[in-house]
């Protein structure tokens, strides 16, 4: 390929209090190709796309992006898009409640005379809609469709814009097989038609299946670039990962001991579809010392099982028992009386505290320890989130710092911190190690190791299978809200678990 | 850092130096302002509003909204009021039943927000019409004078020629100040604030907090209602009207935000300086009434500008 790339990002470097998100990278994209943008949960690649689509407007990074061998000034999202970029965000964020065409045109009502051009807009739309092999009519309500045609909807959202550049972040991630193959085909023929593609993602299928070139980040960095044809796997993984599987993951064994908690014919109510299960008739056990890990796709409902192991959300049916006694959780705070502690998928959504400092953040969910009759000891108070702060090896100026001011690593420390300092007799870890930088990472499996060895029982959801397979002991595999297998860690490989995971 | 720097540095210095510079201009202009007698009337309506004032950093801090303060204000007094007039029961007595009555307007707001589930701008705007109906049924739209010479003595001066209301409001402000900061309840009314789901989380019991908050709000606002009512011998059917809007201007011009999570009594306490001082500054400059309402509505969208601004810059840079 020796034409002009059609986007050239040059010597671009972010900063954020405390980190470099982003360090000199460097890269391009052709018309006509499929790009893969690959590297670890915080190895740069969202931030990187940010500062693409103008999120990160110019002057809060330094580098340059040149479209079209033009320099390009995004100092904010619409002028991004005005030069042809369009985003395809991870999450799905789309107006339920609104019509398929609605959803494509908010924002860009086609207009006429003043007066939205409905008509027109539903006719563009049935176009748009075969682009992306999706046979529904406009007035569709989004609410009606899948994860995956809610997914090709929003491609159908970007392709109104007549991209030039098209990026995609993760976009599988709450699609089936089936869906994600459905997918790549209609990625290859937008493609066809000279749109660069850019595919934000770490499957390694993904990459080797459909793309032409790799670039791979880490830790802000880019690391190489390779035509597809010319690498293997392992190469890439390794470039990924930057040292090699074994000391990655310090797992150690620990004796396993008697059944800390059983959870016995749990059913969550779906929390979107009425009158449907997202967990249906769920049972498990974790011992002492032992890390159990929960694998299945996103949308599985791994989560929801676990919110409402923990009271924070409602469950349908189902029983506790902790250490063989039955206990009535109907709230997180009857949860943590029974000694279980849980850190939630989402940090912002649910676990931390951004405008208080780390040291709040530390003792809110002990605040019985550090307080008497309703009284707070502020003393006692630094202490104790002191000792915690320590331990758990949060990097930042001081615990009196905000927590939003935190990278994501830091943040998720502060949160483990909260719940280890809890002792707890069970720990549920939903995705520990989301959006949390690589050596963040491994501090953050050191003390889960800790724990086991202490005798805490570990429940880990995790996506990432690397990670899942490495640091469990056990596996149970839970699809379409129902366990679909379990074996011990030894006897998984990824593949195994991944077929189990995506069988209907 | 050296005291000077900290002080500078607080937060409540934003809004402290225009108070200052309020008081200097109205000075100028008219000598009389700085007359202990002016200073004693501007602080006691200071002090009225303060209590209201207290109760809304409680509302805001947990990310809430109470709009039927100035309801409950009338409706607590005049159910003092007609108790004691009416019924002759003792002041003491009367009084209880005052807030004992503001006391279930905060449980109401409560169970409409936490149990029903209703945005607090509404479901509090609802309250503030039942208890302005009330007030209306049982009054008949009268007033009620004739209050007792011992209630009276609440709206007089105690102890160095000093109004009771100003002792009164500045240990509530203590009080509050000290349950903000130094209690579980206080860290839990942030943490709430803060982010509502992480509180969850951690075991606080958000439905309590809140319903707390509301209660100590409808407390204040009935201890506001019968202070002012002593000190006009009378309560009028359309006492605290549009109270309610001057307690959240005040709060939110003492930089106590509105999205919860950070609060400071210190700083409510300068918001109502300003608001207060500004109706009795413009009329002594003679700067015509209805020019007054402009003024607070700008500085009111200042205050909570400067709000949004720094919540965006804080919650930016992370993506």
């Amino acid at each position: 390929m020796d034409k002009k790339p059609v986007l050239e990002m040059k010597g671009i470097t972010k900063e954020f209090p405390g980190v470099k998100a982003l360090d000199d990278v460097t890269f391009n994209a052709y018309s006509g190709e499929i790009l893969a943008l690959c590297g670890e949960n915080g190895a740069g690649k969202s931030t990187l796309m940010k500062v693409l689509s103008g999120v990160y407007g110019e002057g809060t990074y330094e580098g340059e992006i040149y479209v079209n061998g033009q320099l390009c000034h995004f100092t904010d999202p619409s002028k991004s898009v005005h030069a042809g970029i369009a985003m395809i965000y991870q999450e799905i964020s789309m107006h339920l409640d609104m019509s398929i065409a609605e959803n494509i045109y908010i924002g860009a009502w086609p207009k006429k005379g003043g007066r939205v051009d409905w008509a027109g807009m539903n006719r563009e739309t049935v176009g748009l809609l075969k682009r992306v092999g999706l046979d529904m009519a406009p007035d569709t309500i989004l609410r009606r469709l899948s994860a995956s045609q809610q997914q090709l909807v929003s491609i159908a959202r970007a392709l109104s814009k007549n991209p030039r550049i098209l990026v995609l972040d993760e976009p599988t991630s709450p699609l089936t097989k089936l869906e994600s193959d459905l997918l790549f085909e209609i990625l290859l023929s937008l493609k066809n038609q000279g749109i660069a593609c850019i595919l934000i993602t770490h499957k390694m299928e993904e990459v080797f299946g459909y793309s032409d070139r790799v670039t791979v980040l880490r830790d802000g960095k880019t690391i190489s670039t390779y035509n597809r044809e010319e690498i293997t796997e392992d190469r890439v993984i390794a470039d990924m990962v930057g040292r090699s599987f074994d000391s990655y993951y310090p797992k150690e064994t620990v004796p396993i001991g008697d059944v800390a908690m059983e959870i016995r014919h749990f059913s969550v109510a779906h929390p979107f579809a009425a009158g449907k299960k997202i967990i249906d008739d769920v049972s498990l056990n974790v011992r002492r010392g032992e890390i159990l890990g929960v694998a299945g796709l996103v949308g599985a409902g791994r989560s929801e099982l676990m919110n409402a192991v923990f009271g924070k959300d409602p469950k349908l049916s189902g029983e506790v028992l902790v250490e063989g006694r039955t206990v009535a959780i109907k709230s997180p705070e009857d949860a943590m009386k029974a000694g279980i502690g849980l850190v939630t998928e989402d940090r912002k959504k649910d676990g931390i505290i951004g405008n208080m400092t780390i040291r709040e953040n530390l003792t809110l969910s002990n605040l019985d320890a550090v307080s008497s009759h309703g009284i707070l000891n502020l003393k006692k108070e630094r202490e104790f989130a002191g000792r915690y702060y320590g331990d758990m090896g949060v990097k930042a100026t001081g615990m009196e710092d905000w927590l939003c001011k935190l990278s994501g690593g830091n943040q998720q420390k502060v949160v483990l911190g909260k719940w280890v300092a809890r002792v707890p007799k069970i720990l549920i870890l939903d995705e520990p190690t989301r959006g949390v930088d690589v050596g963040a990472k491994y501090e953050i499996y050191k003390i889960m190791v800790e724990l086991a060895r202490q005798g805490v029982a570990i429940i880990m959801i995790s996506s990432e299978l690397p990670e899942l397979l490495s640091m469990s002991d056990r596996v149970v595999i839970i699809a379409d809200g129902q366990i679909r297998g379990e074996m011990p860690a030894s006897e998984c490989s990824q593949e195994s678990v991944m077929a189990l995971a995506t069988r209907n | 850092m050296s005291t000077l720097k900290r002080i500078a540095k607080r937060s409540e210095m934003g809004v402290l130096v225009p108070l200052l510079l309020l008081w200097i201009i109205t000075g100028c202009f008219n000598r009389n302002f700085f007359s202990s007698m002016s200073m004693f009337s501007l602080l006691r309506s200071i002090s009225v509003t303060l209590l209201g004032s207290i109760g809304a950093t409680f509302v805001f801090s947990c990310g809430m909204m109470d709009l039927s303060v100035g309801a409950v204000y009338g409706l607590a007094s005049m159910v003092a009021g007609m108790l004691m007039v009416n019924q002759g029961l003792p002041p003491f007595v009367a009084m209880l039943a005052g807030f004992l009555v503001a006391a279930l307007f905060g449980l109401l707001n409560g169970f409409t927000i936490n149990t029903l589930g209703l945005p607090a701008f509404i479901s509090t705007l609802g309250t503030q019409y039942i208890g302005r109906g009330v007030v209306n049924v049982i009054s008949g739209g009268k007033q009620i004078a004739g209050l007792p010479e011992s209630f009276l003595a609440l709206g007089g001066k105690g102890p160095l020629g000093v109004f009771w209301s100003i002792y009164i409001a500045v240990v509530f402000a203590i009080i509050a100040g000290w349950v903000l900061k130094y209690t579980v309840y206080g860290r839990s009314l942030l943490a709430v604030g803060g982010n509502e789901e992480t509180a969850r989380t951690c075991g606080i019991n958000v439905h309590r907090v809140r319903y707390i908050a509301y209660i100590i709000s409808a407390l204040m606002a009935a201890l506001a209602g019968m202070l002012s009512a002593a000190r006009l011998s009378a309560v009028q059917a359309t006492s605290g009207v549009g109270w309610e809007m001057v307690v959240v201007a005040a709060t939110v011009i003492g930089g106590v935000s509105m999205y919860g999570g950070s609060s400071s009594i210190f700083g409510a306490a300068i918001g109502v300086a300003i608001v207060e001082t500004l109706t009795v500054s413009m009329t002594m400059i003679r700067i015509n009434a209805y020019w007054q309402n402009i003024v607070v509505g700008i500085i009111i969208i200042v205050a909570v500008a400067i709000d949004t601004f720094r919540r965006k810059k804080l919650s930016g840079g992370k993506g």
